[in-house]
């Protein structure tokens, strides 16, 4: 393996002659911080990863990065960045959703102009999904993976109500059930909700509303690709918005895992490591040959 | 103080190899005239990115950068971006090799003396780390784990260790249910925690210190005296809670735990949750509180 500093980003070539990008996108002035895989060959298709935020982003960050270092031999480049205002990105930034979204653009943009000729592939997980729905038409993505999506912010809103309720309890914060929930409402309503040391900011929530899921119609020239995580049938939201985009002339399909995800829960040093963990291996085993079939249907068009 | 705003020039990402994983590091500089430290943020394995829970380490790194120092946040290997993989982690196999690749870099960036923040895990690394270090000046330990072995065998040793022997063997000698694998793993690691204590017990009483617990860690006595008598500023932290296990492991031994008597080791509880940065306002609390007592324990010029 070689390293290549390059100002503030850094390159490390693999012994396949692909790479690892590290390093930080600029934003209306404010940085993005972002790691991209490149394979050694020609790239098919390109993916842009929208991950989800608070304890869902730290939960599947490492899930991400195993995905993008599996589909790297299928001549697939993709890219995982953080939102401004969060982790490694620009620090004082308001984290809302158009910011998100302008973050998703602008990661995503970059990455088509480095690959015209690949197709163009946008992966949302949870509320990343809200991004990634909306950023998938203006980057001229043909296919849209989405990770057991937030459909509507109130359902997470209302989800993160009985998130705070079980952690209290699992982490053994005193206030915990009801107190627990009440103790999560009051800072939400102050403006930062605090689920066990992880931010929920009320004006990123908010800035949702009235921005639901259906609405970032993808159009009939886009793929959707939802994965659901646990449960043995198609939650009846994902079955309402498949439907309603189907009607739109989008094609849908679903993936139900067996495995579900503990969302909000993220890793402790506690848990054993992500490769092992049923939930990322069975995810994986479904999301890669999604995307390895658009990267393939990709190179036999071209 | 509020956290500078960092601009392009003042981070970068680095990787460094370290045995034989590659591990993804954030550098940070300072935003006024340099001091020449640099400090090292080892986090305690919560998974995420370099930017630890709620991102405290980007915080803390760009509030130090506004008091003139350099630092450095990695992701251990297995975690985000760097390559390999962690099942569990056991507290007397420190990552050190990741400790090392990360203080060179802040020794790339200029720094000629090296400080660490360590968390949990990361503390431990960090105190084992430092007899190898020579330009190392001062070290911030928040929830250092006394005990030796993995997270999950915290608990179980302690059961062990308030049972007297006798009352061990009567127990484990009934042999219930052997049978079953499961409880045949536990018989094993009770009766391997049990030796392990059985002979720490005899070790610290033939080196003359017959009072210390025997499950304090020997990495921890070793380390903590060897910085007392480099006369290194050590500043040892824990949370006031039910949830903050290793402050009652701490408070059981401080005062038969050698290493504290030197006038530069220092300890503090806070009336606060802390392991697992399990609350907003303790993290908030934590970034400035470091970054003055680095302030203060190594001023600039």
């Amino acid at each position: 393996m070689s390293v290549v500093h390059d100002g503030s980003g850094s390159i490390r070539r693999l012994a396949d002659g692909s790479t690892e990008e590290a390093g930080w996108l600029e934003v209306d002035g404010e940085r993005v911080f972002q790691v991209t895989r490149v394979p050694a060959g020609e790239v098919t298709a390109w993916l842009l990863l929208c991950s989800a935020i608070g304890g869902e982003h730290d939960g599947g960050y490492r899930r991400q990065t195993m995905l993008a270092r599996e589909l790297v031999s299928h001549g697939v480049a993709t890219r995982r960045f953080h939102y401004r205002g969060t982790a490694n990105s620009h620090i004082h930034t308001t984290t809302v959703r158009d910011t998100m979204v302008a973050d998703a653009i602008a990661a995503g943009r970059d990455l088509a102009e480095r690959f015209p000729s690949a197709t163009g592939v946008v992966l949302g997980e949870r509320v990343g999904a809200l991004v990634a729905a909306e950023a998938a038409p203006v980057l001229g993505a043909r296919d849209l993976v989405l990770w057991h999506p937030v459909c509507e912010i109130e359902v997470f809103r209302r989800e993160l109500a009985r998130a705070a309720k079980l952690q209290k309890v699992t982490s053994g914060i005193e206030a915990a059930g009801d107190a627990g929930a009440a103790d999560f409402a009051a800072t939400y309503d102050e403006g930062e909700g605090d689920l066990i040391g992880f931010s929920a900011p009320r004006a990123l929530i908010e800035s949702f509303d009235g921005h639901p899921l259906v609405d970032s119609s993808p159009g009939a020239d886009c793929a959707v690709h939802l994965v659901q995580f646990g449960r043995k049938r198609l939650d009846p939201r994902f079955e309402k918005l498949l439907g309603a985009w189907g009607e739109s002339g989008t094609s849908v399909e679903s993936h139900l895992l067996t495995e579900p995800e503990l969302w909000w829960f993220a890793p402790g040093p506690w848990k054993r490591g992500e490769e092992l963990r049923p939930v990322t291996v069975e995810a994986l085993s479904v999301t890669v040959p999604i995307v390895q079939h658009i990267a393939a249907r990709k190179a036999v068009a071209s | 103080m509020s956290p500078a705003t960092l601009a392009v020039a003042d981070e970068a990402v680095r990787w460094f190899e370290a045995g034989d994983e590659t591990i993804l590091a954030v550098v940070t500089r300072p935003t006024v005239p340099a001091r020449g430290v640099g400090v090292i943020f080892l986090n305690g394995g919560h998974g995420g990115s370099s930017s630890g829970k709620n991102r405290i380490y980007t915080r803390m790194a760009a509030d130090l950068a506004d008091r003139g120092f350099h630092s450095v946040r990695l992701e251990w290997h297995g975690i985000g971006d760097s390559t390999g993989a962690v099942d569990e982690y056991i507290m007397d196999e420190p990552f050190l090799d990741e400790a090392f690749g990360a203080a060179q870099l802040l020794r790339d960036e200029g720094c000629d003396r090296i400080a660490i923040y360590g968390e949990c895990f990361g503390a431990r690394t960090a105190v084992v780390a430092a007899a190898d270090m020579p330009d190392l000046v001062a070290m911030y330990l928040v929830t250092l784990v006394l005990r030796d072995g993995a997270v999950s065998e915290q608990n179980p040793q302690r059961l062990v260790d308030d049972m007297p022997t006798s009352e061990f063997v009567k127990r484990i000698g009934k042999l219930r249910h052997i049978g079953d694998p499961k409880r045949r793993r536990l018989y094993i690691d009770a009766v391997r925690n049990k030796s392990r204590l059985l002979w720490q017990k005899a070790r610290y009483r033939r080196e003359g210190n017959s009072t210390l617990a025997p499950w304090v860690g020997r990495q921890v006595v070793s380390g903590l005296e060897g910085l007392g008598a480099r006369g290194i500023p050590v500043h040892l932290v824990y949370g006031d809670s039910y949830w903050d296990p290793h402050r009652f492991d701490f408070e059981e031994v401080a005062d038969d735990l050698k290493p504290l008597r030197y006038d530069t080791t220092t300890s503090q509880v806070l009336d606060e949750m802390i392991a697992g940065y399990r609350t907003l306002p303790v993290q908030d609390h934590l970034v400035p509180l470091v970054g003055e007592w680095f302030d203060r324990t190594l001023p600039a010029g």
